[in-house]
Parts: C-alpha cells; structure tokens; sequence
C-alpha cells in the first residue's frame, strides 16, 4: 500500500478560480516520485494541498480526498500534519534569514523533546552537508543560494519525516550543485528510507534519480510510470527533456513539435 | 457563496423592523414628545445615567398624576455616545416624529445643533453644557441652558470665597487648576477678569486630559501656597485632583469646584478624606425635597422608577430632576397660553421663556427665564461635604452677573455676526 | 449570468480601457447614481442628512487614506488631525470672505503641505514605526490646535461657519449641502477610480509591495512616498472643510481628535484596504451600524414592553457593534469589497462552479 496517495482532488483558489483537477498521485514506502511540469501546471499547488499550505493563499480542497499512511488527512492542520511525517520544502528556500544554521535547525526541532536526541540529529545534518558545518556560525542570510538550499532540507529532515516533499531544489543553482544536491536526495532516500515527492522543472536531473514520475499540465495528470518510461517517452523527451536525443528540427514536420495529449 | 437565503431574509426583517416601529404611542392622550438623546457609553457616562434617571422619573411622576395642562410627555431615550453622526441622526429622527425639544447633554454634540435647532425652531436644552453665551436669548432664541453656565459658576465661587475674607480678596493668591480643554479653560476669563476687579493673584494650572496623572502639579500649587483653590474638571479628574489636593495636604475648607462634583466621587476620594471640599449647587441636594419625596412615593415605590433606588436624591439626579421640571414648567406655561397647541417648537419655547419665579416646590433657586436671559436668573449656592453629604453653606445667591453678562454678551455679539 | 462577460467583444481599445468593462457594472454604477441624483426627491431629510449626508463625505475620507494606507501602504493614525488642518483653515478663509471653492483648495494645500512634513518620516521609518510618528503628528495638531485660541476661535472654542456658497448656490438648504458632498464625493471616487490606471497609481502599488524592488525598476521611491502623502493629505483637508461646511456647521478642536482617526481607519480596513468599493461599505458599516442597531434594540424592547435598564440599552448595541465587526472580518480578512468581490466572481461563473485561472 502507498504512503501517501491523493485521489481525485480539485483545488480552487478564492473558491472560483480552478488550479487543479482530477489529480490522482501515489508515493509508495521509500519511494522517490517526481513531479514534472510546467510553470503554472500546478506542481506546487499539488505540494501544498498534501502539506496543507493553501489556506493562507485562500485555496481549499474541494473534491478528492489525501491520504497519508492510510488515513485521511484533509482535516488536519499543517504543524500536525509535520507531526505525522509530512514535511515540505518550500520553493525559493524560506530559511530565517537572521538565525544561524544551527538555530535554524534547532527551530526545526520542536516536536521532539530529547535534547541528546536534537543534537544528535544536528550532528548527522552536519555530516550529511558538510558545507553546513563549515559555515555553522554565519547568518543564514549571508549563505550561498546552495547553502541556503541544503539548509532548507536539513532543516526538514530535522523533523525526522517519512515523506520529504521538494519543491524546486534546483532553482537558481549551478549545474555542479545541482547535482550535488540531487545526489544528497538520493542517499537520503536510499540510507535513511524517506520517501521523496520532487517537483522539478529540471526534468533530466530529476528522472536520472527518480524511481517513477507524473507529468502535470494544466492542472491535470498527462502521464505516469516508471522513470524508464517516461525518459524514452518521445513528447516527455521533446518538451521537457530538451533535445536531449539531439533530433533533427529540419528533418520533422511542424506539427510533430507540439504535445500530442493535448490535440 | 454561504450567505444562505434564510440569513438574508432574517436580516432584511431586522432593519425593516426598525423602520417599522415607531415608539409607543398614546393615541388618546394629547401628548409633548421630547428627545432624550444622551451620552451613554463614552465620555458623559459618569454624569448622564443619573441625570436620565432623575429626568424620567420625574416625567413619570408627571404622567402619572395626568400630566400637565392636558399634555403627557414621551420622552424619547437614545445613546448619541458622543458622536455627532450619531446626535444628528437621532436630531433628525426626533425631528421628523414630532419632538418638540431635544436635550442632548453633550458640548460638542451642543455645538453642531446650535445652528440646526436654530433653524428648525426645536428647543434644544443645554444644561451645564454647550455654549456658555447661549444665556444671551437675543441671540440664541432657541438654545435654553435653563441653568447657570461656567462662567456663574466661577463668580459664585469668587464671592464665597470674598464673604470668607471678610469682603476684600485684596493680595490674597488664588489658584486654579484645569483640564487642558477649551472646557476647562472656559472660567479664565472671567478669573481674570475678577483677579483685576477683586485684587487678588490668580495662578493657573493646566493638566493634560483626560487627568489621570496630575501627581506633577499638585506639590507646584502647594508650593504657591495658595490662599484658595479651584479646581475644574469633568469625570476622573475631579477625583484625581482631589486626591492629589488631599495627599499634599491643602486644606480642604479652602478648596471648591464647579457643578461637578458628586457622592460618588467622594466615594472614589474617600469620604472621609474629602470633609470640607466645596462645590456648587444649582439645585437642593439630597432626598428632602418635597419632589424628591413625591417620586420616592409615587414612581419609585411602584417599582416605575427607571433606575436603582439608591441614586435617587444624588447630586446629578436632582439636577435630571431640575431640569426635566423646569421642561415640564414650559409644558404648562404653553399650554396655559395656547390650551389647544398645535404642539410645535415655538409654541414651547413660549412656555420655557415665560417661566417667572418658579422653585419646583422647594428643590431650585427661584428661576425667572426671559427672552433675554435664558440661564434663569443666576441663582446658586456653594455646598460643603460633611464626609456623608453636601450641606449648604450659602443661601441662593447670583453674584459678578455684570462681568458675566459682558462676557455672554461679547461670545453672543460675535456669533451674531458671523454665525449663520 | 448577470454579469455576462460571454459574448463581449470589444473592437475598440477605447472599449477595452474604460472603467468598467461590463455592461452590468455600468448598469450597476449608473443606477446607484441615479439614486443619489434623485435621492432628495425620494427621501425625507431625516435620511438625506442623517444617513447619506454623512455617508458621503466620511466615504469621501476614506478614500483618501485609503490612497495612502490601501495604495502606498503607508500607515497613518494622524488622518483625523489632517482633516482638522483643512476644516479649520478652510473655515479660517471661508469667514475671511474667499469663497468657498478656493477656501476647499487652500484648506486642501495647507493640509498636504504639513501632512507631507509629517509623512517625510515615512522614508526613514514603516509599518508600525510610522504609525507612532503619525500618531505623534496627531497629538501635536490637536496640541496647537486647541491651544491657539486664534485658531480655535476664542474662550469657547467654536468656528461657527458663515453662509458660504458653492459655485453660485448658497449651502443652506439640506438638498444644496446634500449635492455639493456628492459632488466632492464623485469627483474623487472618480479619481481613485483612475489612479490605478495611471503611472503614479502603479507607482505606488510598486511601493506597496517592495519599495526597495520599486527602486531598481526607476520610482522614486522619495519622491512617490512624499506625492502619496501630498495627495492623500489634499484629499483629506478638501473633506475636512466639506464636513466643517456641509455637516458640522461649527468646528470645534474635539471633533478631529484621535476618535476620527481611527474611525476612517476602521472603515478602509472593515471595507477593504486598497479597494474603492470598500470605503463605501465600510463607512456605512461604522457610521451606520450602531444607530440602526441601537434604534432596533430600541423599537424591539417598546414592541415587546421590555424594561431593560438604560445603561444596558446603550451598551448592548455596542456589543453587538462590536460582534458585527469581528465577525465580518473573520468571516473575510479582506473586507467588505473582497466579500462583494466573492460574490461578484461567483456570479460571473454561475451557472458553472469554476473559472480556470
């Protein structure tokens, strides 16, 4: 059974405006899923629904039901949701500009009340970014934009969740630290056994160390599978994947260039 | 949307509903219909439940025995909270249902309906409130403090101070501490006035309002040493400065205020710690008055009366009490004129500005209004706390009304003038 | 389905541009005018000088902070003092002789003049720092107000205002008074209506959101902080002498103290900051709310012979007053235009649930 599985759901903004819809996605136990689309397709709005972020944006869930280890979620607030192992990485990083690495990660750590435990927990973040650890006393502000992005999942990792959801870790960043940072992802989730949910726009990064993905345009569902499949997938390879099998544009006709789902 | 169409429904019923109900009519009786528009809920509030209170219940007594001259009065009671959207609407609204006089016991909400009232012939009655140069009837036709203003108030004081000086203020030091507001400075030119015609010193301290705080300037009035205090406020105030009076130790038979003082400001003083404090009285104190009596035993004892008990017979009580016979005086007068009506402003204002001599069984100083003299003769006296209640030290008495009227007069010229 | 956008089709950009699109708004707009237009034919005095009266010039107020507070996000708690400046010079001027119409603009400069040397704290200080110093400006104007007895008008502190005349019509009958806040009222509704069109009215909404974002885009950010000020102050002291005029009748120092400030505050965050709409629903929700209340609790207790005490009587509709704002507002943050805005975006969808985005 999946760890995480939404069923069908709509999510309208200001009650009118429709962001999603019919949108069925399942994250198995240590699984590592990503999410692909474009801007606006509704990744992140997908995100927030599951980490449930959309009140403060004036959206709701209105159809479909979220269920996570098997019970419905819908219900419960954000900070309790943490509590349940949902933690979410929110795109453009978020970290508290005018703490510390180490007190950011400490303000991570509310729910649990061991203090070895914390420090223990800090220690292993540290070891797991290294770069971190060199620049433990700066401001948070005054990290590199990478930095501040491992920050943001050290932080979340603090919770000690079963599912870590990304939001465009590679926005902004270097191809180098890109997969710096796709490589910590993944040993994350083969060591420690976290399930991933990764939205990306960077789809090549992200089907090299996915297991599955879906495809999200238009607030719907395209497409899903195994990241094999969507890879050698040929509209997947033309629109997101960027002449990645260098084809000829002289030698296709034009219409071949546009998304056959959507015709 | 979730406004439900059984919310909308509910909503719509409850603003018709106000529209709907005008209030309760006496269809067979001929009837005077007053607006009581008062300051409930924000700055008047210390003042206004007792004075309502003494007013309808003397209109009770009124009705009760039949009314007066053939007419009963309704008395339209609503809360202006100061606010002069709000006295402006229920001006009009009393307006448009008849009422023949409006009191609204609040300065500024005085203030904006002096030109309205003047225009629209509706009595508006001023009580220790609103213009002081409204006294001036030439001037103000239709504005009836019916009572003495600040600047009596101040000249009483002065001259009981001189009857304890043996006749001459000559090089004696007079302070006077004050709110900060135009109200509080409202006295300073007849003071000033007076310390030259008198001789005697006069020096002023103003606290800032609303005077919670006036620890800062008690111990300077000390330091001046002064040969008698005055002391003018409204509300917390009062008691505050006389706190402070009492805790730097200036003797209280040489301290006085204005109208403005009550039992429940002794109990916020202590009543003990206040024996001697002087105010002044415009009316009998107390439950002694023969009206006083006759509403305890009539409207009261029926379980009519429109508060608690225990109020009845304090200070700003009797003064409801003055004021609502003093209107009711008006009634009488008018309908002794003109028996039949019709009911309308000038009609009233027949009766009020006829009102010679007139004491209400025992409880005012014999009160005569004009055409000319709308405060009613200028008739006072000065009370001293016992430590259990206000005893009269003077008889009725009217004194300095020459500076004072020069005063009304001058204020009265100018609205005339540039006033609408 | 009222609102019909289906089938709309503008082959003009003329068409595209004007103020509002749909023809049911313009329906809308045209018919609440014409009300307003007819309102002294088809209404006694009691509600032509106490409810729209009233309505109209502290709409009129509001609109402007709301330029300030909805627009250039610049908090101010001294708006009251700000109308004080202008009823009292523009009262000053009026009992001088200059007429009116030039007395309303002076009234007006000299309140933006002293309101910008107050707001220039603005580019030092935000948020909750520039609600002290605005707060500052209002004690100190009451401060030299009421302690000026040549401002304030002598030993009684009361200007009582002259005759005047508006643009050859005497103010002295309740329609006159009643078209001349109208007037006021359109004209600046009009020009908030248009400000968001314009490069200034998009300069501050710039400031609004990040002004160190609207610097690198070329606003200045100096100069477009100071112009918020200047025009919001204007407004404010062209209403100030409006409602010395054309309501008040007589000006005194404790009618412009720190209560009206918060007041209009009140009714741009009750109606909704940054909305034109707003200021008309949340001024008719402060002003009007405790009346109507305190008239139906009244009416209530006559009809059902109810003997409550009267202090109970006055404070109850308060309560209630009080309830009816909270509730509102948690029932939408935003204000009351955000829930006509619900409606209104619910409407144009209806019959179906949902617009995509």
């Amino acid at each position: 059974m999946a760890l995480l599985s939404l069923n069908n759901i709509e999510v309208a903004y200001d009650q009118v405006f429709l962001a999603v819809r019919g949108v069925s996605i399942e994250v198995p136990e240590r699984g590592l899923v990503a999410l692909l689309g474009a801007n606006g397709a509704g990744k992140s709005t997908v995100l927030k629904s599951i980490s449930g972020l959309l009140k403060p944006e004036r959206g709701a869930v209105n159809r479909g039901e979220i269920t996570f280890d098997g019970r419905s979620i819908l219900a419960i607030d954000p900070p309790d949701r943490v509590r349940l192992g949902i933690v979410h990485v929110l795109e453009g990083r978020r970290v508290f500009g005018h703490l510390t690495p180490r007190e950011n990660l400490i303000a991570a750590a509310t729910m649990h009340r061991d203090r070895g435990h914390v420090s223990a927990l800090i220690d292993r973040m540290f070891q797991t970014f290294p770069r971190l650890a060199e620049r433990a006393k700066a401001k948070a502000g005054y990290l590199s934009g990478g930095e501040q992005q491992m920050l943001a999942i050290a932080r979340a990792l603090m919770t000690e969740p079963r599912l870590l959801m990304l939001d465009e870790p590679s926005l902004g960043l270097a191809p180098f630290l890109v997969d710096e940072i796709f490589d910590i992802i993944r040993a994350i989730n083969e060591r420690d056994g976290v399930a991933v949910l990764l939205v990306e726009q960077n789809a090549t990064a992200a089907l090299e160390i996915a297991h599955s993905g879906y495809l999200i345009e238009n607030g719907r569902i395209l497409m899903g599978g195994t990241a094999d499949v969507l890879r050698s997938n040929p509209d997947v390879a033309d629109a997101y994947l960027g002449g990645h099998q260098k084809v000829d544009y002289h030698a296709v006709k034009h219409y071949r260039r546009r998304k056959r789902w959507l015709a | 949307m979730s406004i439900d169409r059984r919310s909308f429904i509910a909503g719509t019923a409850a603003v018709a509903a106000q529209f709907g109900f005008a209030s309760r009519v006496y269809a067979e009786d001929k009837i005077v219909r007053f607006t009581i528009a008062q300051d409930f809920t924000r700055i008047y509030t210390f003042v206004t439940s007792e004075y309502n209170q003494g007013q309808r219940d003397y209109f009770a007594l009124v009705n009760e025995r039949g009314g007066v001259g053939g007419y009963k009065i309704v008395a339209d009671v609503t809360d202006h909270a100061n606010d002069l959207p709000r006295a402006i609407e229920a001006y009009e609204r009393g307006k448009r249902e008849g009422a023949v006089l409006i009191d609204p016991l609040s300065t500024p909400v005085a203030r904006a309906l002096v030109p309205r009232a003047l225009e629209d012939k509706i009595n508006m009655i001023t009580a220790y409130s609103g213009r002081s140069d409204a006294a001036d009837g030439t001037a103000f036709p239709y504005v009836l403090p019916l009572s003495i203003n600040y600047w009596t108030q101040a000249g009483l004081i002065i001259e009981n101070f001189k009857k304890t000086e043996k006749g001459s203020l000559k090089g004696k030091k007079i302070v006077f501490v004050h709110i900060d507001t135009p109200f509080g400075k409202e006295p300073l030119s007849i003071l000033q006035v007076l310390a030259q015609k008198e001789g005697f010193e006069l020096l002023t301290f103003p606290y800032t309002p609303p005077g919670n705080d006036q620890s800062a300037i008690w111990p300077q009035v000390r330091r001046a040493r002064p040969d008698f205090v005055i002391f003018w406020g409204a509300g917390v105030g009062q008691t505050v400065a006389l706190t402070e009076a009492i805790r730097n130790g200036l003797p209280m038979d040489r301290v006085s205020s204005s109208v403005w003082l009550s039992e429940s400001d002794m109990d916020v003083v202590g009543r003990d710690a206040a024996k001697g404090v002087m105010k002044v009285e415009p009316c009998v104190g107390g439950r002694e008055p023969k009206v006083i009596k006759d509403i305890l035993a009539e409207v009261v004892a029926k379980g009519k009366g429109a508060g608690p008990e225990a109020k009845v017979g304090t200070a700003y009580y009797n003064y409801g009490v003055q004021m609502g016979a003093l209107m009711v005086e008006g009634v009488r007068l008018a309908a002794a004129k003109a028996p039949n009506g019709p009911v309308t402003g000038p009609w009233l204002n027949d009766g009020l500005r006829s009102i010679t001599n007139f004491t209400a069984e025992g409880l005012l100083p014999p009160t005569t209004v004009t055409r000319e003299d709308h405060q009613g003769g200028g008739m006072g006296r000065i009370a001293r706390w016992d430590g259990a209640k206000f005893v009269p030290v003077t008889d009725w008495f009217a004194a300095n009304q020459d500076v004072v009227w020069s005063e009304i007069k001058k204020n009265s010229e100018t609205f005339k003038t540039t006033g609408k | 389905m009222f609102y019909r956008r289906a089938g709309l089709r503008h082959t003009r950009y003329q068409d595209e541009r004007q103020l509002f699109p749909l023809a049911f708004d313009r329906g809308l707009v045209l018919t609440v005018l014409a009300f307003l237009i007819a309102a002294p034919l088809l209404l006694d005095r009691l509600w032509l000088t106490g409810y729209l009266l009233p309505w109209l010039i502290w709409t009129s107020a509001a609109l402007g902070l709301n330029l300030l507070m909805g627009w250039a996000g610049q908090i101010h708690l001294g708006y009251g003092a700000v109308m004080g400046i202008g009823a009292y010079a523009g009262v000053h001027l009026v009992r001088f002789g200059v007429p009116l119409e030039i007395a309303m603009i002076a009234g007006g400069i000299m309140s933006a003049g002293i309101g910008t040397v107050f707001g220039a704290a603005a580019l030092r200080m935000k948020g909750i720092y520039l609600a002290m110093a605005t707060l500052a400006m209002q004690f100190i104007v009451d401060f030299v107000i009421s302690h000026n007895a040549a401002i304030s008008g002598g030993t009684l502190a009361t200007l009582q205002v002259p005759a005047v005349r508006f643009l050859g019509v005497p103010l002295t009958s309740d329609w006159a008074t009643y078209y001349f806040a109208l007037f006021v009222c359109f004209v600046i509704t009009l020009f908030m209506l248009n400000v968001k069109r314009t490069s200034f009215g998009r300069a501050l909404a710039a400031l609004r959101e990040k002004d160190y974002a609207a610097q690198i885009l070329g606003v200045s950010t100096f100069r477009y902080k100071l112009m918020a000020f200047w025009v919001s102050s204007f407004i404010g002291g062209v209403v100030g002498t409006v409602l010395a005029v054309a309501y008040l009748r007589a000006v005194s120092p404790d009618q412009f103290h720190l209560e009206l400030s918060i007041q209009i505050l009140a009714m741009i965050i009750v109606g909704g900051l940054g909305s034109v709409l707003g200021p008309f629903f949340g001024t008719a929700l402060i002003l009007f709310a405790p009346i109507v209340l305190n008239n139906l609790l009244g009416s209530v207790a006559a009809t059902f012979g109810l003997d409550l005490p009267i202090d109970m009587r006055a404070h109850l509709p308060l309560l209630a007053y009080g309830l009816l704002v909270i509730g509102f507002l948690l029932y939408e943050p935003l204000g009351l235009a955000k829930l006509y805005a619900n409606f209104r975006n619910y409407m144009l969808v209806w019959p179906f649930r949902h617009a995509q985005r």
